[in-house]
C-alpha cells in the first residue's frame, strides 16, 4: 500500500491497520496523528516490497519511490490550492546534513536515494538487514594529533532518518558519514556531511598578550556580565507567559468582572462557582424623542426602541428614565428601583 | 563628563501574517494588538520626549516583515476596522459599568486610548507608521536598524546564499523605506553563526549584537568582556548583551513587569464577561479571545484580582525607572573604576514587552529617559553607532555561536517538535539557488514565478514557526504556514523546471504572499555579486 492511501482511511480503519502492523497507539490520538504515525511504517513495508519484487525478477523495473510531492502537485494544478500541503518524505537523494544544537550535541538528518536503498536491500536480503551506521569524526582531535581513532560509529535504526548525537566536547569540529558495513566488515561511506563546529562552553584560553587583562579582573567582569549562568532569556519570558496563557485559558475562563461573588481558592479542590448579575433596561418612545437614563442621553434605534445593559452591583439603584418630545413640549419620566443582595452560602 | 554609556535596544518584530483569503483571521490580531498596545504608545512617548526637548538616543530594530505589515493597505484598513470595533465595545463598557466607579474609569481610559489611537493612526500618519519612525530617525532620536528579511534563524541555515538573501532583501527594503541604508542589524533571535559577519560587511552593516556569552566566549579572550564591542576580523563590530540589566526587566520572577500594581495581562473581558454580551467582539466562530480591555492588576499570586488603579501603576513605573537608573549608575561607576575606558552597557529587549505584555512599559521607558537626561551625569544614552564614533579602535576577536534563546544556543529552534522542518528548508534553499543559477536573466511569466519562489523560501524560514512549535501554543498555524510555503515552493519549482507555469495560481500566490514586491530572485544565485553600495544608493534615491 502507498502512504498516500492512509489519507483516505477512516479513523477506525487506521486503528485496525495499526493493530495489524503492531504500531502502538493512544486513545487520544486524532486521525491526523494516526496517519503520521503509520506513515513511516507503511513506507518501510513499501520499500521492502519493492525490493523483494526486484529480487524476484524483472531487473529493469527499478522501484520508484512514492513521489508524493509531484503527485499532489499534478492533481492540484487544476484547482489552485485546497487543503494542506503534505511534504515529501524523501527528496530521493542520498545525503547527510549536520547541524549544531549546543556545545555538547549535534543533530543530523539523512535521506537515501530509492535506487541505492533498493540495491542495498538486495545485497543484504532485506532493507532492515542492512548494517547501517553513522561514523562521527572529531576533526579537531584528528588534527591535534591526539592518539586513538578520531571517530566512532553509531548503528542506526532503519526507520530513523535523523539523530541527536551527544559529542560531549565543546568547541570542536565534526563531520559525520552515513554508511554501512560490507560483508567483510569494512565501513562503506554512502554520504558525507558538511562540517560543523560546536561552540565553546567557556572563556577562551587564547589570550592576546597585548590586550591582556588580569585574570582576576576578567573573572569579575565575567561574573558581572552574568556569565555564571544565563537562562533568563527573553524567549524564556515569553514562553512562561505563553504557558500561563494556556493554563488560564483552560481553567479560569469563566469569571466575571463586576462584584465577583466567589472564586476558586488556590490549591483547593477544583470545584467552584461564580455568580454575577447584570441588568437590562429597555423601552420605547417616539423615534425623534430625546431620551435620558439617569440624566445621560441615550441614542434611540430608528424605531424608537432602546436597550441598556449594565453591571448590577449589590445595593439599590434608582434609574430615572426621561423622554422629551422633539418639540420640547412633553416630558415623561419613569423611575424604576432595583436592588440586589447576594448571599454567599458556605461550601458543603 | 559621563563615566559610561547605556544603549537601550528594542527589537520590534512580528512574522508576516496576512490572509486576504479570510475575512477575519485570528492570527492577524497579533499585529493589531501590537499596534495599539506597543507601537503607537512607544511612538507617542518618543515624540513627546522630543517635543519636551529631552535629548536621547535609542536603537530600534524594525524587521522587514513588520515594516511590510505597517505598509500594507489591506492590513492598514483591517486595523482600522479592528479599532472601530474596540471603540464600540469600550462605549458599551462605559454604559455597563456605570455603577462600578473603579471599572467605569478604566472603561473610559480604554475608550480614550482607542479613539486617540484611531486619530493617531488615521489622521496623523495616514495609516502608515513607518512615517513617524522615519521622522524620529531623521531628527536624530532613533537609530533604526534592520534584521533578517523574514527573521530566519541563521545558525541553522545550511546555505550561506540563504543568509545572504535574508540580509540583501532586508537592507534593500529598509533603505527603500528609510531613505538611508541601515548601520547595524539585529540578528534574528540574536542568533550568531561565526562567519556570517563577512556577509554583513558586504552589505555595509557596521555592527550586530550577540548574547553575553557570544562575546565572553570569543577568541581571543575579550579584554573588556561585554562592556565594549569587539571587531570581527571582517571589521564588523559585535556588541554583547548585558544580562544584569536584562534580568531586571525580563525576569518572570524578579522583573518589574510582575509588580502587583501593574495591569494583569490574563484578565481580559473577552474571557470574563457573559458570552452573549461579548460575542460580537470575540472570534466569529465563537472562540473567546483577548479583546485588550483588562480591568485588573497583578495583585499577587492569587485568583482574586483587585481592580487596576492607573495612577498607582504609573507611580510604580516611575519608581522602577528610578531603580533601573540607580542600578545602571552603580554598575557603570564600578566598571569605570576597573576598566581603562568608559564602559558600554547594552540592554536589548523585545519591543512588544513594552505595552503588550507590560502595559506600563512605555511609561517606564518615558520616565527612564527623562531621568537619565535630567537627574544624573554618570551615564549617557547612546547607540552602538555612536559608540564606534567615540571609540573607533577595538579589540579583534571571533565571537562564538550563540543566541538569546533558552540555554543560549540553537536548542529552542532545533528539538523534537520542530527539527523535521530543516530537511525541507535546506532542500528549498538549495533548489532556489539552483533555479537562480539556471535562469540568470528570466523575464515575463518565468521571472514572476522565480520571484514568487524566492518569496516562498523567505516566508518558510521565519524563526517564529519553529519557536511556536516548541512553545506549544498555536502550533497548528505554525505547522500550516511552514508546509504551505514549502509546498508552494516545491510546486513552483516543478512548474518552472517543467515549463508549465500555472498563471492563475501564480497570481493568487502573488496576492497572498505579497511580501517584498520589488524582490529580485537572482540574489539567490551562487555567484551573485551584489555591488550593494551602488544598489543601495540607487534605492535610497
Amino acid at each position: 500500500m502507498n502512504p498516500d492511501e492512509l489519507e483516505k482511511m477512516s479513523k477506525k480503519e487506521l486503528l485496525s491497520l495499526a493493530r495489524e502492523r503492531k504500531v502502538k497507539t493512544e486513545s487520544t490520538m486524532t486521525r491526523e496523528e494516526l496517519v503520521e504515525k503509520l506513515r513511516s511504517v507503511v513506507l518501510q513495508n513499501e520499500i521492502s516490497r519493492l525490493v523483494q519484487e526486484k529480487t524476484a525478477g524483472s531487473p529493469e523495473q527499478l522501484p520508484s519511490f512514492p513521489a508524493q510531492g509531484e503527485k499532489q502537485t499534478i492533481t492540484k494544478e487544476k484547482r489552485l490550492e485546497q487543503g494542506e500541503f503534505e511534504l515529501p518524505l524523501s527528496y530521493q537523494e542520498t545525503v547527510i546534513v549536520l547541524l549544531v544544537r549546543d556545545p555538547y550535541w549535534i543533530y543530523t538528518y539523512w535521506d537515501f536515494h530509492p535506487q541505492l536503498q533498493a540495491e542495498l536491500a538486495q545485497l543484504f536480503h532485506g532493507w532492515e538487514k542492512v548494517p547501517l551506521a553513522l561514523r562521527v569524526h572529531n576533526l579537531s582531535r584528528a588534527k591535534s594529533g591526539a592518539g586513538g581513532p578520531g571517530y566512532y560509529d553509531i548503528s542506526i535504526n532503519h526507520a530513523a532518518n535523523n539523530w541527536y548525537i551527544n559529542v560531549g566536547e565543546a568547541g570542536k569540529e565534526y563531520q559525520v558519514e552515513l554508511g554501512y558495513y560490507d560483508p567483510g566488515g569494512i565501513f562503506r561511506v554512502l554520504a558525507r556531511s558538511n562540517r560543523v563546529t560546536t561552540p565553546p562552553d567557556r572563556i577562551s584560553d587564547l589570550v592576546d598578550e597585548e590586550w591582556m587583562i588580569v585574570e582576576e579582573d576578567f573573572r569579575r567582569l565575567y561574573r558581572l556580565a552574568g556569565g555564571a549562568g544565563w537562562g533568563e532569556s527573553s524567549v524564556e519570558l515569553v514562553e512562561s507567559l505563553l504557558k500561563r496563557l494556556e493554563k488560564e485559558a483552560g481553567s479560569g475562563a469563566v469569571s466575571s468582572i463586576s462584584s465577583p461573588a466567589g472564586y476558586p481558592p488556590p490549591g483547593a479542590r477544583r470545584f467552584w462557582l461564580v455568580l454575577d448579575a447584570e441588568l437590562i433596561v429597555y423601552g420605547a418612545t417616539e423615534p425623534d424623542a430625546l431620551l435620558t437614563v439617569q440624566g445621560r442621553p441615550v441614542k434611540l434605534r430608528p424605531d424608537g426602541t432602546f436597550t441598556l445593559r449594565m453591571a448590577l452591583p449589590d445595593g439599590t439603584q434608582s434609574i430615572p428614565v426621561t423622554a422629551q418630545s422633539a418639540d420640547g413640549i412633553d416630558t415623561i419620566t419613569i423611575t424604576t428601583n432595583v436592588s440586589r443582595h447576594t448571599h454567599q452560602g458556605e461550601k458543603i | 563628563m559621563e563615566q559610561g554609556y547605556l544603549a537601550l535596544v528594542l527589537h520590534a518584530h512580528l512574522p508576516y501574517v496576512r490572509h486576504p483569503e479570510h475575512e477575519k483571521f485570528l492570527e492577524e490580531d497579533w499585529f493589531y494588538e501590537a499596534v495599539t498596545e506597543t507601537y503607537i504608545p512607544l511612538l507617542k512617548v518618543f515624540e513627546k520626549l522630543a517635543e519636551d526637548g529631552v535629548k536621547y538616543r535609542l536603537t530600534i530594530s524594525l524587521t522587514p516583515t513588520l515594516l511590510s505589515m505597517f505598509s500594507d493597505p489591506l492590513l492598514q484598513n483591517r486595523y482600522i476596522r479592528h479599532l472601530e470595533k474596540l471603540i464600540d465595545l469600550a462605549e458599551k463598557e462605559l454604559v455597563r459599568t456605570r455603577w462600578l466607579p473603579e471599572f467605569h474609569e478604566l472603561a473610559r481610559m480604554y475608550r480614550d486610548l482607542f479613539t486617540s489611537s484611531r486619530w493617531y493612526f488615521v489622521e496623523k500618519y495616514g495609516k502608515n507608521l513607518v512615517t513617524p519612525f522615519r521622522r524620529l530617525q531623521e531628527e536624530g532620536f532613533l537609530e533604526i536598524i534592520t534584521c533578517g528579511a523574514t527573521h530566519a534563524y541563521f545558525p541553522l541555515m545550511l546555505h550561506r546564499e540563504g543568509v545572504r538573501a535574508q540580509i540583501h532583501y532586508a537592507v534593500e527594503y529598509h533603505t527603500r523605506l528609510f531613505h538611508r541604508p541601515p548601520q547595524g542589524i539585529w540578528l534574528p533571535e540574536c542568533g550568531y553563526n561565526p562567519g556570517d559577519n563577512e556577509i554583513l560587511r558586504r552589505y555595509g552593516l557596521r555592527f550586530f549584537f550577540t548574547d553575553a556569552h557570544g562575546i565572553l566566549h570569543a577568541s581571543p579572550r575579550p579584554k573588556y568582556g561585554v562592556f565594549a564591542p569587539v571587531y570581527c576580523p571582517s571589521g564588523v563590530a559585535a556588541f554583547g548583551r548585558d544580562l544584569e540589566s536584562s534580568k531586571q526587566v525580563w525576569s518572570a520572577r524578579e522583573g518589574y513587569p510582575g509588580d502587583h500594581d501593574y495591569r494583569e495581562f490574563y484578565r481580559d473581558i473577552g474571557f470574563d464577561l457573559e458570552y452573549d454580551y461579548i460575542r460580537p467582539y470575540i472570534h466569529p466562530n465563537g472562540l473567546r479571545i483577548n479583546t485588550g480591555i483588562k480591568y485588573y492588576r497583578v495583585t499577587g499570586p492569587t485568583h482574586e484580582k483587585q481592580p487596576y488603579i492607573p495612577a498607582r501603576a504609573r507611580e510604580k513605573a516611575a519608581v522602577h525607572a528610578g531603580n533601573f537608573m540607580f542600578n545602571r549608575t552603580k554598575q557603570i561607576e564600578y566598571l569605570a573604576s576597573i576598566l581603562d575606558r568608559r564602559p558600554f552597557v547594552v540592554s536589548p529587549y523585545d519591543a512588544e514587552l513594552f505595552g503588550h505584555w507590560w502595559f506600563e512599559g512605555p511609561q517606564w521607558l518615558d520616565f527612564l529617559i527623562r531621568k537619565i537626561y535630567y537627574d544624573q551625569k554618570t551615564i549617557k544614552l547612546i547607540t552602538p553607532g555612536d559608540y564606534l564614533e567615540i571609540y573607533p579602535k577595538n579589540q579583534v576577536c571571533l565571537p562564538s555561536l550563540s543566541s538569546w534563546g533558552y540555554k543560549g544556543f540553537n536548542e529552542v529552534w532545533l528539538e523534537g517538535s520542530n527539527d523535521w522542518i530543516y530537511r525541507h528548508l535546506h532542500q528549498i534553499t538549495r533548489r532556489m539557488i539552483e533555479l537562480a543559477d539556471r535562469f540568470p536573466c528570466a523575464s515575463g511569466l518565468l521571472q514572476r514565478a522565480l520571484n514568487q519562489a524566492a518569496r516562498e523560501v523567505l516566508l518558510a524560514h521565519s524563526s517564529d514557526w519553529a519557536f511556536i512549535m516548541k512553545t506549544g501554543t498555536m502550533v497548528q498555524y505554525a505547522v500550516k504556514r511552514t508546509k504551505d510555503h514549502i509546498g508552494r515552493f516545491l510546486r513552483l519549482y516543478d512548474e518552472i523546471t517543467g515549463g508549465r507555469i500555472n498563471e492563475e495560481w501564480l497570481a493568487d500566490l502573488e496576492e497572498k504572499d505579497n511580501i517584498f514586491p520589488e524582490l529580485d530572485y537572482r540574489v539567490y544565485a551562487s555567484h551573485h555579486n551584489a555591488g550593494w553600495a551602488e544598489n543601495m544608493v540607487a534605492v535610497a534615491q
